[in-house]
């Protein structure tokens, strides 16, 4: 992963809420975390990457930031079956959007949806994860990219 | 003219059919929903629909064999791709397969509509 790579995930997260949401999200700088220091907030969406690239990527976000945007879709039953939907939606549209300019060679696999601590989730333990925190309506959240280019 | 939504989000599921609902296209009804390929594929064969909305990445079988099944049922059915999967080569192969349209996830009320009403054009044209 280099800084252009990040610059594409960076692109997806900001068209994302813009889209989603006509509001902003405020990105913070990306960096490069160990796997004992990742954060993860009340809900995490996890879509493993095979193909030319290998690793994980998965969105983290708080209870409040998905219940808002499950509004801003039109859904106001904010029970956790939803809420596990909306994290694992965002995390494969995310992954997918990145897709135009990696190729259909970075191949993603359905969403799997956690509520709380993402214990079980082993990412290749040579690869540091890089982490772009977001900020959008008041509430934090993060995109965590474990993936390298086995080309 | 019936319409199938196909996602395996029930978040999405629910947004597309809100949108056809408040749809200013005349004479559309949802004949049903579907979570994964295998459901569609089902519920093609009951329901018979003109139209189909098409999630890509899905469990058990994914949209662009699922496009191929559905052709196979209803060689005239209408299916518009609704996905995350923003590569040029998915499409062209969703295309290839007999996809009719395809927008990318995540989309407006308005890109669904008009995409939709495309569909309808092609239709009305053929």
């Amino acid at each position: 992963m280099n800084e252009a790579d990040i610059d594409i995930f960076i692109d997806t997260i900001s068209h994302y809420f813009q889209q989603i949401t006509r509001q902003t999200a405020t990105i913070g700088a990306a960096y490069l975390s160990t796997h004992q220091g990742l954060e993860n907030y009340d809900y995490s969406g996890l879509i493993g990457i095979a193909g030319k690239y290998r690793g994980c990527i998965y969105f983290t976000a708080p209870r409040p930031l998905l219940r808002h945007l499950l509004v801003s879709m039109g859904e106001h039953n904010h029970c956790d079956e939803h809420l596990l939907d909306m994290v694992g939606e965002i995390a494969n549209t995310l992954s997918g959007n990145a897709r135009k300019y990696f190729g259909s060679e970075f191949i993603i696999s359905v969403p799997v949806s956690i509520k709380g601590q993402i214990d079980n989730v082993r990412p290749p333990s040579e690869l540091l994860p890089y982490v772009i925190p977001l900020t959008w309506n008041g509430y934090r959240a993060s995109l965590v990219i474990c993936i390298s280019n086995d080309a | 003219m019936k319409i199938m939504i196909v996602d395996d989000s029930k978040i999405i599921r629910g947004k597309i059919l809100n949108i056809i609902r408040q749809s200013v296209i005349a004479d559309i009804t949802v004949t049903g929903v579907a979570k994964n390929g295998l459901e569609a594929v089902d519920l093609c064969k009951k329901t018979m629909p003109d139209i189909t909305t098409m999630d890509l990445t899905m469990p058990e079988l994914d949209g662009v064999e699922t496009i191929s099944e559905l052709v196979k049922i209803n060689p005239e059915i209408l299916i518009l791709v609704v996905s995350a999967l923003s590569d040029k080569a998915t499409a062209i192969e969703a295309l290839k397969r007999g996809a009719h349209g395809f927008i990318c996830k995540p989309f407006t009320d308005l890109e669904l509509n008009e995409a939709l009403t495309e569909l309808l054009e092609v239709r009305n044209c053929a």
